[in-house]
């Protein structure tokens, strides 16, 4: 082959498997939109569940959504900031790092399910908080932590060491390079991982169902029991309550984690263009 | 000679390796003086000892004393963040921080704690006045720093340290990304800001040495082959090997 064929060959090849990609996620909201989308109304996003589920709205589980989602992101986001800080500014490379980096490399490869049972028997049961937005927030707070962790590591990582040479060199204390030169530039790939942590804290299923319970009435606390719309999904669709039902939920789930991610991205594209451009 | 800092015995050491070895050095007050010497000679080193910068490397050791006005500046009662303030530094690559114009020259300050907006206003006004950009972004302060040439971005870098009125500046190879003319630029600027300052600049030529230094110091190896007023190292050197490299035979 001669060199222009291989050219085009190897743009052909990657310009399908970018197609196929967009194709499934096409294909995946599609689908679930079409099914979902005839049951749809103003009734159905404001109205409450009435049978199980089977007739009525979905709006205490939007509120249950957003709501664990936000308790889990309050707990890990600064737990999970600290410890990139800690791990990028604060320390050198040694087996201590090592160790904290692999536990969190661990901890990301861990089933949710287990994350689940361990939210049970320790945050429900021994801690006595029962099915509650606190024991399912804290349960995934953990799951999500890991990718806090590395999203913010990475996005420290990038930003040049000339920052901090000028930083320290201008007579600035760690703690002061650090929040004047460092975040302000990792902070669009800090608030990208907060998004892919948020992203799955609102769709997970196992390890909500565990500890913050599966309860249809609208949280009055932290310490009510609440249903996610990914569990009401679960529920709905497993036990054969309404397929049609299901679909629906399904489809606000995945506008409502679309909008958050329109306006996250916006957000980030505001912050760089006021770093770079006028 | 009036003498603003003194290397005294100073031995700089990277874990095994040794950076700069028994320097004894006098560095006269209001004067530039410029430290050349082949890459790997310790120039860098020596400037970054001035402001303590060296010992961000996890492994610096260091033996012997430096002594800014008389006091040692390793003496247990100097702040870090307040003799560097003190000793302000410019680097090779000019660094605009993504912040505007504004911000980045009274970054230091801020730093130092300075929160009122009238004497902000009034240092960074003076300090870009000195390092002669104010007339091209006096109208575009809150614009990034990002936006300006490298040319521009260098003397931004050298405003952002004029601002805290330093005593000393540490130049190292201010000039050495940029153009010509920028470079004659700023040249022209050290002359003007030896009347107020003490510098101290690794140029990134001989030639630069020459012009812009009052003294210079030859390095070889983190050793201070020979230091000399004036022109004299370039007109008559004493030592055979900067004979040598002044003359283009090695380097």
């Amino acid at each position: 082959m001669t060199t222009a064929r291989t050219q085009r060959f190897a743009f052909g090849c990657i310009w399908l498997a970018a197609v196929f990609t967009l194709a499934v996620l096409a294909l995946v909201v599609g689908l679930i939109m079409v099914r979902g989308l005839p049951s749809l109304s103003i009734g159905f996003l404001t109205g409450t569940p009435e049978n199980l589920g089977r007739d009525g709205g979905i709006f205490p589980t939007i509120v249950g959504t957003i709501v664990l989602g936000l308790v889990s992101l309050l707990i890990a986001t600064p737990l999970g900031i600290g410890s990139a800080i800690y791990l990028t500014e604060y320390t050198h490379e040694s087996l201590l790092t090592r160790a904290i980096r692999f536990g969190t490399e661990s901890l990301a490869g861990v089933p949710s399910i287990i994350f689940g049972l361990f939210g049970f028997i320790f945050f429900v049961t021994y801690l006595q908080m029962g099915w509650s937005i606190l024991a399912g927030g804290l349960t995934l707070a953990l799951m999500v932590l890991p990718t806090i962790i590395r999203t913010t590591e990475e996005a420290i990582r990038t930003v040049p060491q000339s920052y901090r040479n000028v930083s320290y060199s201008l007579g600035a204390t760690r703690w002061q390079m650090v929040t004047t030169a460092v975040l302000p530039s990792a902070l669009p790939g800090i608030i990208t991982g907060i998004i892919l942590a948020f992203g799955r804290a609102v769709s997970e299923t196992a390890a909500v169902i565990f500890t913050a319970g599966t309860a249809l009435n609208l949280p009055k606390s932290v310490f009510s029991p609440v249903r996610t719309m990914a569990v009401h999904f679960y529920i709905l669709a497993v036990e054969g309550i309404s397929l049609e039902k299901a679909y629906a939920t399904g489809a606000v789930l995945i506008v409502t984690v679309l909008i958050i991610n329109v306006i996250a991205s916006s957000l980030i594209t505001r912050l760089v263009r006021k770093q770079v451009r006028r | 000679m009036d003498i603003k800092i003194e290397f005294d015995h100073y031995t700089l050491a990277y874990g095994r390796d040794v950076v700069l070895n028994d320097i004894t050095l006098p560095v006269a007050r209001n004067a530039v003086l410029a430290v050349f010497g082949p890459a790997g000679s310790g120039k860098s080193g020596f400037l970054r000892s001035i402001n303590r910068m060296a010992e961000l490397e996890s492994n610096e050791r260091h033996q012997g004393d430096i002594r800014m006005d008389g006091v040692s500046i390793f003496a247990p009662a100097v702040r870090l963040p307040e003799l560097r303030r003190r000793a302000a530094m410019v680097f090779a690559q000019p660094v605009a921080l993504p912040m505007s114009i504004y911000d980045n020259v009274s970054y230091g300050l801020r730093l130092a704690g300075q929160r009122d907006r009238r004497t902000l206003d009034a240092a960074v006004e003076r300090a870009l006045r000195a390092s002669t950009l104010w007339d091209e972004v006096k109208d575009r302060l809150d614009s990034p720093g990002l936006n300006l040439s490298g040319g521009q971005q260098q003397r931004l870098s050298i405003a952002r340290a004029l601002a805290l009125e330093p005593e000393v500046l540490l130049l190292d190879a201010p000039t050495a990304a940029l153009d010509p003319i920028s470079t004659a630029k700023i040249e022209d600027m050290l002359i003007d800001l030896k009347a107020n300052y003490t510098i101290v600049i690794v140029p990134h030529s001989i030639q630069q040495a020459a012009r812009v230094g009052d003294a210079a110091a030859f390095f070889l190896n983190g050793m201070c082959v020979e230091y000399g007023a004036g022109n004299q190292l370039f007109v008559s050197p004493r030592d055979k090997r900067t004979e040598d490299y002044v003359t283009g035979r090695f380097g």
